[in-house]
């Protein structure tokens, strides 16, 4: 006979309430528009929009997996004060509403601010708002600490500690990072790509500020796409658009949620 | 040989202070209490954690080395066998990227009779199996001495003693010195070269007889049972110094084989004597017992 303990009776309604809330606005845009307004929406530009947002995101992403891998090698190799003070600052830029981040960001990049200025001065025609440039630097800006933190964690709990046996059987420094822990890393760094990849798909505020056309193609990120189809035209253009985007990304997630799956049984 | 000068390693508060350390023989064993600070030292001793002082090995200083050129082979309890490998691959690791040599591994793979295993998952191979490959990993990478943090301790005693055999008779045919950490004092009646006892971060005796340990640290560790303290001083008692009586120290007492196992209420403390009688006080007759020393204090003394 299965026993369930009183504890289900509190917990579940709670499990699908939280479901409820996240399903429900999701299917609500998803069953907003027709299917005839989505087809006609295709045609509005968003496409070649998530396209390109896709891709700058999945590179963004790329150089957020790839500073992981010193980081968190750095950081499980110094526990000292000052080393743990200096890990908090990773999470700040998650705090920081992302208006304000694209403020910063242009606090900082413009030419006419003096980090900018300096690089000016090496880089040739250097500019900053509305530039591809202002666009990744951003995204990696708000979205790198989620890489961060799932390499990070894994390389701490666990990974190190082959790394370090592989060393006392010789292996040297390098190798044993490359042949041991990168292998060991896989799945988080996937895991870590996919979470700052999404998060810089929803960013919104900070690009809105830095590059709302991005020069010289003038292509919109998606979701200032969206932002100006719904100042410009209204709800509906704006909501078979977020229908589309909201596919693409499940269907993305859910290739990745695959992958991962099928790397982990091999 | 490997001998160890000051060598010092501080680990958040714990603090790792061995003054000196000399192997003798090959069946080197070390014995401490959880927390004694015996899986650091190994660590210190390969390389893993940072430390100071000297370590020594056949007369080369190799502290200033970096582990994988120490010819240190450490296998952690937990052993670590690569999960992304399957069990060839691990074991013939040194040999594509370190100093392993491939001869051994034939010979290793035959003795330690891991032929069936080589295209195995790690997580395919029950605990036994995965502790030798961690073995035959180990001595394959061709190290100068080997510290086994106890990795065989989660199998059954008979299991346990029966790869300690195997494993010390692998290590006597290739010349290679080990430090065999445990907190098992069953896994030393295979025989040993050396016991050191662990305490605080300190080694605080090495002996070649368990007949020769001299601080209750070490003896406790042996056998905990028939030992006591009173007013401070540690006493090793005898069946002289064991008087049961209607009035002392109250006791429980439960059979024991052919004796009882009797709890003793001293102060705050219950310690553990084996009696011929049942009671439920005790007395003792300090004069034909033996004082224990406690490491700690003998120092300061």
């Amino acid at each position: 006979m299965k026993i369930r303990g009183r504890l289900v009776y509190i917990f579940f309604p709670v499990f699908i309430v939280y479901l409820l809330v996240l399903i429900i606005p999701l299917v609500r845009a998803l069953t907003y528009s027709s299917l005839a307004e989505i087809i006609t929406d295709l045609h509005s530009g968003i496409i070649s929009s998530i396209e390109y947002t896709y891709v700058v995101c999945a590179f963004v992403a790329i150089l957020a997996v790839l500073a992981s891998l010193p980081y968190a090698y750095t950081m499980s190799r110094h526990r000292s004060v000052l080393f743990r003070a200096m890990d908090s600052v990773v999470e700040i830029p998650i705090m920081i509403p992302h208006t304000v981040v694209g403020i910063i960001m242009l606090l900082t990049f413009e030419p006419s601010m003096p980090l900018g200025h300096l690089l000016s001065r090496y880089i040739p025609g250097y500019s900053f708002d509305d530039t591809l440039f202002a666009v990744i630097i951003t995204l990696f800006f708000l979205s790198s600490a989620y890489s961060i933190r799932e390499v990070g964690v894994s390389y701490q709990r666990s990974v190190v500690d082959y790394e370090d046996v592989a060393k006392t059987l010789g292996i040297g420094e390098g190798m044993s990072f490359l042949v041991v822990s990168m292998r060991l890393l896989a799945r988080p760094m996937m895991k870590g790509f996919l979470l700052s990849w999404a998060r810089s798909v929803s960013e919104v505020g900070a690009i809105l500020i830095v590059a709302y056309y991005i020069f010289p193609s003038f292509i919109k990120l998606a979701g200032v796409f969206i932002y100006s189809q719904w100042l410009g035209y209204g709800l509906y253009p704006a909501a078979a658009s977020s229908a589309i985007l909201i596919i693409t990304g499940i269907v993305i997630t859910g290739i990745f949620r695959v992958v991962e799956t099928v790397g982990v049984r091999s | 040989m490997m001998e160890i000068k000051n060598l010092h390693a501080k680990l958040g508060k714990f603090e790792l202070s061995v003054d000196h350390y000399r192997t003798s023989g090959r069946k080197n064993f070390i014995m401490g209490e959880n927390g004694a600070g015996k899986s650091s030292f190994l660590k210190a001793l390969s390389g893993i954690i940072d430390s100071t002082g000297e370590i020594i090995l056949d007369g080369e200083h190799v502290e200033n080395l970096p582990p994988w050129k120490r010819r240190i082979t450490y296998i952690p309890q937990n052993l670590l066998l690569f999960p992304q490998y399957n069990v060839r691959q691990n074991l013939a690791i040194s040999i594509r990227y370190g100093h392993g040599d491939y001869e051994i591994y034939r010979e290793v793979i035959d003795l330690m009779h891991l032929g069936d295993l080589l295209q195995k998952n790690i997580w395919e191979l029950s605990g036994g199996q995965q502790q030798r490959v961690a073995v035959a990993r180990a001595v394959i990478s061709r190290p100068r001495i080997l510290l086994m943090d106890e990795p065989f301790s989660m199998q059954d005693e008979r299991s346990r003693m029966s790869l300690i055999m195997s494993v010390a008779d692998l290590l006597d045919r290739y010349g290679i010195d080990f430090i065999y950490v445990t907190h098992n004092y069953r896994d030393l009646e295979l025989g040993f070269d050396q016991l050191s006892i662990m305490s605080s971060g300190k080694i605080i005796e090495s002996v070649e007889s368990v007949d020769d340990l001299r601080y209750y640290e070490s003896i406790s560790l042996m056998d905990f049972r028939n030992i006591v303290r009173i007013d401070g001083r540690y006493f090793r008692l005898n069946d002289d110094s064991i008087i049961p009586s209607d009035s002392g120290y109250p006791a429980k007492c439960t059979i024991s084989g052919d004796r009882y196992l009797c709890s003793v209420r001293i102060g705050d403390e219950n310690f553990f004597i084996t009696s011929r009688t049942s009671s439920s006080y005790f007395r003792f007759d300090l004069s034909s017992a033996r004082e224990i020393t406690v490491a700690g204090q003998n120092n300061e003394k």
